[in-house]
């Protein structure tokens, strides 16, 4: 794990959007493992994140997502960190 | 091996000359007869079985029929007794690659690579096979190998260059043809490669100078002169590619590659009483052209004289029954003319003839899928695989008949009925192909989540602005000319209060853009959902932005009703201020345009005719006509990414020769 740091408040950022602290998490959950994760809730997620660490989330990084794990490494590497 | 180095003197045993022989097998084979071709061969082998004459022969028979599973057994053959015999490796290589059997394809270039030490080729046959498992980065060394070890070989330079072509790389390729210019400036090869690496790059100045180039040096080449005289068309000047294709047709007359572009030419530029014209000619002048009959029959079916195409390609048939080209053709026009029953038929008859022809068995699969006959397409496409497989267009057409057999085993009424509902099911190849499209929502008739639906019931789930959304069709002219400007600010947003239904729904008050909140009725904090809804909006916003400048994705518009034309183009304008963007603009079916078959209105244009959903509670319930939605997905997907303008503007029966080698 890149940030454990990130992935922590990356979790708990999923949890709220999901209004629920029992979800089974981790770097390599993807949105087909969440039941009810779709298009909306991952905007949800992205706004927040964008808001929450100060980035901005293009187009393309958002195609190239494939777990939660990739979303920490981008947040890293986007804030300047070393992964 | 050439059919003059062959010896005579073993006449004496065999009985007919060796040339008799293989002239003989040859025309059986090429006949259908190929167990008297082999039979033929096999009794000479027997008779002279030192002869690698022989040998090779019999398996260049199973190649010519592409049965590749036999030629790939032959060629071991032919290898174990004569292994200094390129040619057995060489097409014992092709083979086992249209069977998918890549390793065994890399072990035999090994060995020959071990056998032929100091020559380039098994180097090449290794870097293509790498490529084609898509192993780029072990194939890119071993063609830098061929550059070093081999400086005099230009293959080294233009074998590299289409391995970054194929993987995407254009700006590589581009650079390792300049490299090659430079060192083999009288290579026609490379010549060729140079001018279709700006072609691609879509540098059409540079392109047009490079073909011209080409054409100066090498006035023989037929492609050179005909890719030069087309590529105006591809920049939206078609008047040009018409008149450097007369030039052509008054100093070339026999070209006959030249006619069938000029009427193809002619077809796309919506012109077809002169199409019409100028097939009927042409065809007269060259009766026993394939490709100009082939014209003929579309232009006949494009002026809906589906009856006059038919009746073209039966008699040309008749008359030239080897020519495996029109088979396809004609049950394609027969299919689009509900004539299932002769369609089918054809595509028997073909495939009694040309039993390993993998296109066969993909038309026979696609005429299944057009008939919503489920089981039996899902049983043709896995025949189709076992001749090609690997094909994109084979895993696709298995993967949507499975996904269809799926659909009908569920209780009825039990589609995706709100934006919530998860995917059914799905394949990562119906996944990957829906991903590649952005949707641009509904218009004033609302229902803008059909394509939605249609992208999550594959298990594809993008981001989108318009996904879920509706507006007039000439607000989104106005909003594509103002970059969206204001949406998801908090001035420009409001709820639309729940009538009639649970759900509170968001509006941009300039465009008139109505989307999904997912919020219902009876929720208090509605600040807050206009706050979320505002973060939300400019989002979207900015990543519709980002796509439309992009230009990755095909952008497929289904508005209702179905708007002008002339809108229609003008959207597309706006689109293409961003970039060189591609909008898939659906419409229902009609009598001129089958369900499912897509066209290209213009380069970047496209229409995809859809069959409605057929039956009343299908409509009430408003469920998507999944499988329609997937032929127009898919046609538009191979349209959009081929290179080859002609096939791009022909139809939507597969080709899998290329991937069969």
């Amino acid at each position: 794990m890149a940030s454990p740091k990130i992935y922590e408040e990356l979790r708990q950022i999923v949890c709220d959007v999901f209004m629920s602290d029992d979800l089974a998490l981790s770097p390599e959950t993807t949105a087909k493992d969440v039941p009810g994760w779709d298009s909306f809730k991952m905007v949800e997620i992205i706004v927040t994140v964008e808001e929450r660490f100060g980035v901005q989330i293009t187009s393309r990084d958002v195609d190239r997502l494939r777990n939660l794990g990739d979303l920490v490494t981008m947040i890293s590497d986007k804030q300047g960190l070393a992964p | 091996m050439t059919e003059s180095r062959l010896k005579p003197a073993v006449a004496a045993k065999t009985g007919p000359s060796v040339e008799v022989v293989l002239k003989r097998s040859s025309e059986l084979n090429a006949n259908g007869r190929f167990a008297e071709a082999d039979a033929l061969v096999v009794r000479a082998m027997l008779a002279d079985p030192k002869n690698r004459d022989f040998a090779v022969h019999h398996l260049k028979l199973a190649q010519g029929r592409r049965d590749y599973y036999e030629a790939a057994k032959r060629a071991q053959l032919a290898i174990r007794r004569f292994p200094k015999t390129p040619i057995s490796y060489r097409i014992g290589i092709k083979a086992l690659q249209a069977i998918g059997r890549y390793r065994d394809a890399g072990k035999l270039a090994d060995a020959a690579l071990e056998q032929f030490s100091g020559q380039p080729w098994p180097l090449h046959a290794k870097a293509e096979n790498l490529a084609a498992m898509a192993a780029y980065a072990e194939a890119e060394k071993i063609w830098r190998e061929v550059q070093r070890e081999f400086p005099d070989d230009f293959r080294g330079w233009t074998g590299g260059a289409a391995l970054f072509s194929h993987s995407g790389r254009l700006e590589a390729a581009e650079a390792t043809l300049v490299e090659a210019i430079s060192m083999f400036a009288g290579e026609e090869r490379v010549h060729l490669d140079f001018a279709d690496s700006a072609e691609n790059l879509r540098r059409w100045d540079i392109a047009d100078e490079r073909w011209e180039h080409a054409c100066k040096m090498f006035p023989d080449n037929s492609t050179a002169r005909l890719r030069h005289a087309v590529l105006p068309a591809q920049y939206n000047k078609p008047d040009e590619a018409f008149a450097r294709l007369k030039v052509l047709h008054e100093k070339f007359p026999d070209d006959i590659g030249a006619h069938a572009q000029y009427i193809d030419l002619l077809r796309r530029e919506n012109r077809l009483d002169e199409a019409l014209a100028y097939a009927e000619k042409s065809t007269a002048a060259f009766p026993q052209a394939v490709r100009l009959a082939l014209e003929h029959a579309r232009t006949e079916a494009e002026r809906s004289n589906t009856a006059g195409a038919i009746v073209l390609l039966q008699n040309f048939l008749s008359a030239n029954s080897g020519a495996h080209e029109i088979y396809t053709e004609l049950a394609l026009i027969l299919s689009q003319a509900d004539r299932f029953a002769e369609a089918e038929a054809v595509c028997e008859q073909a495939l009694k003839r040309f039993p390993f022809y993998a296109n066969y068995h993909i038309a026979h699969a696609t005429l299944a899928m057009w008939q919503e006959q489920w089981t039996a397409a899902l049983e043709r496409w896995k025949h189709a695989d076992k001749w090609a497989p690997g094909t994109p267009r084979i895993r696709f057409g298995i993967a949507t008949a499975e996904a269809m057999l799926a659909d009908q085993a569920r209780p009825e009424g039990s589609a995706p009925s709100s934006t919530a509902a998860p995917a059914v099911r799905h394949s990562d190849a119906l996944s990957d192909l829906m991903m590649n499209f952005e949707s641009m929502g509904g218009s004033e008739g609302g229902w803008g989540c059909e394509f939605g639906f249609v992208q999550r019931r594959f298990g594809a789930e993008p981001v989108g602005l318009m996904r879920w959304s509706d507006m007039p069709a000439d607000r989104l002219l106005e909003a594509l000319e103002t970059r969206f400007d204001g949406v998801g600010s908090p001035e420009q947003t409001e709820l639309v209060p729940p009538e009639g239904h649970q759900e509170y729904f968001a509006r941009d008050k300039r465009f008139e853009i109505i989307t999904h909140t997912h919020v219902n009725s009876g929720y208090e904090r509605l600040d807050k959902v206009v706050q979320m809804t505002c973060r939300r909006m400019e989002f979207l916003r900015r990543k519709f932005l980002e796509d439309l400048e992009s230009s990755r994705k095909i952008f497929a518009y289904k508005p209702t009703p179905v708007p002008e034309m002339s809108l229609i183009e003008k959207i597309f304008g706006a689109m293409r201020k961003y970039g060189d963007n591609t909008l898939l603009f659906v419409r229902p079916a009609d009598a001129d345009h089958a369900a499912g078959t897509v066209e290209i209105a213009r380069p970047g244009l496209m229409i995809g005719y859809i069959a409605e959903s057929a039956t009343a509670k299908a409509i009430t319930t408003r469920v998507p006509n999944f499988s329609s939605w997937l032929q127009i997905c898919w046609g538009a997907y191979r349209l959009g990414k081929s290179q080859d303008e002609t096939e791009k503007a022909q139809n939507l029966l597969p080709d899998a020769d290329a991937a069969a080698g």
